[in-house]
C-alpha cells in the first residue's frame, strides 16, 4: 500500500501517558521493575488506524512524512508493531530517533552508572533485528536513518552495515529527503552519508505543515537559537520563528485528530518572535493566546533561564503568560532548562551568552532568580547540568554544588549529565573515557536528593493527581519508595564503589 | 571557486590522508564552499573507510556534505563524468604511485575536454 515507510521503535512512537517527561524513563534500563512494566510506565503502545497508522507520531517524522506527501509520494507513518506487513510491500524505510545507541545523556550516564543497557537502545536494537526487516533489506529495501542522533551512525558504523542502513542524513531534512527517497525508489546510487550544511536548511517558506498528530501536540515555533554555547550543535543554524498563520495551522490538525493538549516546542519559548536575546512580550503573549485558544493544557519544551529572568523583571511576562496558561484545565506547566553549571569560570568559558542579556558573572544570580520565578508562577522544571565538561575544575563542579543547595526550595528536578560531545567538541571520543570523580559524586548525590525531596509533591499535587492517574502515580510512588530503600546506605556504598575504583 | 566542490580520497585512509582531507575541509570552508561531495575510493572495507573519515565528517557543522564509496576500479569512469560536466576535482591520497598516476589522469581528462 506504502512505498514509503517513516517508522522508529516503541521508546518514540509512544506518546507517555500525555506525560512528556515520563519519556526520561526510557533512557535508563528498567531498575526494580520487570522490563514490560517499566516500558508500560514510559513508552505505553500507541493507538493506529486499521493499517497500523500511528495516531501520533514523532513531530520530525511528521515534518518529513508532509514534505514527502507534498512531493507526491505513496507514504506512510507506521507503528512498529504493524510495520512487519508494511515491509513486504515497501521499497523505503525511513527511521529516526532521538538517541538510537543510548549514547546521548541521560541514557549514557544510565549506561555507565548501572552497567545495564537503556530500554531505548534495547527497544530500537529488537526493531533493526526483527526477522521481517531482514528479509525486506534481502529483497532490496532501502534504509535511511535520520534524526536528531543521526551523528550516532558514525560511532557505531558496524551496526550500520549489520543492519543493512543504505544512508544517513545528519540536519535539517526537508530539502534534501525527497531527492534521496526518489533516487532510492529509482534504484539509483544513494550517497552513504549526508551532512546538511547552513546553506541547505529550509528558510520558513520551505517549512511545510504536518500533515497529521505529533506526540503529545507538540508544535514547533522556532528553530535555531541565537546563543552559540559550545556544547550545542542547533546554534549554528539560523533562526526561523513561525509565523502565527503556520503555527495554527498545526494546532488544526492536532486538534482536528482528537490531540487536545499540546508542547510548544522552541529552544527558547520565551524568545519567541525576539531577534537576539531580549524577549518581544506582544509575540510571546499572542503566542500563548494562539495555542490555548486551541489545546486545553499547554506545556514548553525549552527555556533558557536568563529570559525567565528578563522576561519577568522587565515584562511581568512570565505572570501574564500564567494568566494566560493556567485556568480550570490546568494549574501548572512543565519545562526543560539548561543550568549546566553553577560555576562562571566555567560559564564563561563554554556558554558565554547564555546568561544574555546579563553578562556571565551573574549565571549562578541568574539561575537562582529564574527558579524563584518559576517556583511562584507554577512552573516545574526539569533542569540538566553538564558534568565533565572540557576544561572543568574541581571547584567548577563545587560551585555547581553550592548551587544545588541554593535551589533546594524550589520545586523542580535537576537532572545530572555527563558531557557527551555535541557541537564544537563533538569529534571528541568520550565514552569509554568517562572519569566519574569524587565531586561529580557529590553533585549526583546532592541531585537525587533534591528529586526525592520534591518528587512526590510534584506527582500527587500537580503531575499525576487525580483518580485517573492512580495506577500510574503508585506505580511510580513504589518505583520512588525503591529509589529510597536502595538508596538508604548511599555513602556507605559510595565509599566501597570508591575504593573499587581506585584499585582499578 | 565554485559553491561545490568534488574532493576525491583515493586509497586507504591513512593517518596523513586523515589530516589532509581536515586541512582541505578547513581550506574549502575558509573559502566559502558551500557543498562538497566526498567521495572514497578505496579497496578497503567501507566500514574502515568511514571509520577514518569520521572526524573530517564530525567536526564539520557548517558545510553540506555527500560521501559516497566508490570501488578503486570505478575511479577513470566517475573521474571522467565529474570532468565533463564541469566539476572541480580535488585528489587527496597517501599512496604513491596512486597519487600521481591520478594526478595525470584528471590532467588528461581536463584536457580531452
Amino acid at each position: 500500500m506504502f512505498d514509503v515507510i517513516l517508522t522508529t521503535d516503541r521508546t518514540m512512537m509512544t506518546n507517555h501517558h500525555g506525560k512528556e517527561f515520563l519519556g526520561f524513563m526510557a533512557t535508563g534500563p528498567a531498575l526494580g521493575l520487570p522490563e514490560p512494566i517499566w516500558l508500560w510506565i514510559c513508552a505505553p503502545k500507541m493507538k493506529t488506524d486499521g493499517v497500523g497508522r500511528a495516531w501520533q507520531a514523532p513531530y520530525g517524522m511528521r515534518k518529513i512524512e508532509a514534505v514527502l506527501m507534498d512531493a507526491g509520494f505513496k507514504v506512510a507513518t507506521i507503528d512498529p508493531d504493524h510495520l512487519d506487513k508494511h515491509l513486504r510491500r515497501a521499497k523505503v524505510l525511513l527511521l529516526s530517533h532521538h538517541d538510537y545507541f543510548a549514547l546521548c545523556p541521560p541514557s549514557s550516564e544510565w549506561w555507565s552508572i548501572t552497567r545495564k543497557e537503556p530500554v531505548n537502545a534495547k527497544s530500537f536494537r529488537r526493531l533493526m533485528e526483527r526477522p521481517a526487516l531482514r528479509e525486506a533489506k534481502r529483497r532490496g529495501l532501502k534504509i535511511i536513518a535520520g534524526g536528531p542522533a543521526a551523528w550516532q551512525w558514525l560511532w557505531k558504523v558496524d551496526k550500520w552495515f549489520e543492519w543493512g542502513v543504505d544512508t544517513v542524513v545528519d540536519g535539517e531534512a526537508e530539502k534534501v529527503v525527497a531527492d534521496l527517497v526518489s533516487k532510492a525508489l529509482n534504484d539509483e546510487p544513494l550517497p552513504r552519508y549526508v551532512y546538511v550544511g547552513v546553506d541547505e536548511v529550509p528558510r520558513l517558506e520551505e517549512i511545510p505543515t504536518i500533515k497529521h498528530a505529533s506526540i503529545n501536540g507538540l508544535i514547533e515555533v522556532t528553530r535555531g537559537c541565537p546563543r552559540n554555547c559550545k556544547f550545542c550543535s542547533v546554534t549554528l543554524r539560523p533562526l526561523r520563528h513561525y509565523t502565527f498563520d503556520m503555527i495554527e495551522r498545526e494546532l488544526k490538525v492536532n486538534v482536528s485528530e482528537g490531540v487536545r493538549d499540546g508542547l510548544i516546542h522552541s529552544e527558547d519559548v520565551l524568545l519567541y518572535g525576539s531577534k537576539g536575546v531580549e524577549p518581544e512580550p506582544d509575540a510571546v503573549l499572542k503566542l500563548h493566546k494562539l495555542v490555548k485558544s486551541y489545546y486545553r493544557k499547554i506545556s514548553w519544551s525549552h527555556a533558557s533561564l536568563s529570559a525567565i529572568k528578563r522576561a519577568e523583571e522587565k515584562h511581568k511576562l512570565v505572570s501574564k503568560v500564567r494568566e494566560i496558561i493556567c485556568d480550570d484545565n490546568q494549574d501548572y506547566w512543565g519545562v526543560e532548562v539548561g543550568i549546566e553549571t553553577g560555576s562562571v569560570n566555567l560559564a564563561k568559558k563554554i556558554m558565554p551568552a547564555k546568561s544574555a542579556p546579563y553578562p556571565a558573572e551573574m549565571w549562578p544570580q541568574v539561575v537562582e532568580e529564574a527558579f524563584a520565578i518559576m517556583h511562584e508562577n507554577h512552573i516545574i522544571p526539569a533542569a540538566t547540568l553538564i558534568l565533565g565538561l572540557p576544561e572543568e575544575t574541581e571547584d567548577d563542579v563545587m560551585k555547581t554544588a553550592e548551587l544545588l543547595d541554593r535551589l533546594k526550595p524550589y520545586r523542580s528536578l535537576i537532572v545530572p549529565m555527563f558531557f557527551v560531545p555535541m557541537g564544537y567538541f563533538k569529534t571528541r571520543d568520550w565514552f569509554t573515557r568517562v572519569k566519574i570523580r569524587d565531586e561529580h559524586i557529590e553533585v549526583m548525590k546532592r541531585c537525587l536528593d533534591h528529586a526525592l525531596y520534591w518528587a512526590n509533591d510534584i506527582m500527587s499535587k500537580f503531575y499525576l493527581k487525580g483518580p485517573s492517574r492512580a495506577p500510574l502515580r503508585w506505580m511510580l510512588k513504589l518505583f520512588l519508595a525503591y529509589v529510597r530503600w536502595r538508596t538508604r546506605n548511599i555513602d556507605k556504598k559510595i565509599e566501597e564503589w570508591k575504593a573499587r575504583r581506585d584499585e582499578s | 571557486m565554485s559553491d561545490e566542490v568534488e574532493l576525491a580520497i583515493i586509497g586507504k585512509v591513512t593517518d596523513n590522508a586523515r589530516r589532509a582531507l581536515l586541512e582541505t575541509f578547513n581550506a574549502l570552508r575558509s573559502k566559502g564552499v558551500k557543498k562538497v561531495n566526498l567521495r572514497a575510493f578505496t579497496q578497503s572495507a567501507p566500514l574502515k573507510c568511514i571509520e577514518g573519515l569520521r572526524e573530517a565528517l564530525l567536526v564539520n557543522m557548517v558545510t553540506s556534505v555527500r560521501l559516497y564509496e566508490h570501488d578503486l576500479s570505478e575511479l577513470h569512469d566517475v573521474l571522467k563524468r565529474l570532468v565533463k560536466e564541469g566539476k572541480e576535482v580535488l585528489v587527496i591520497s597517501d599512496e604513491e604511485p596512486l597519487r600521481s598516476q591520478v594526478l595525470d589522469l584528471l590532467d588528461s581528462l581536463k584536457s580531452e575536454e
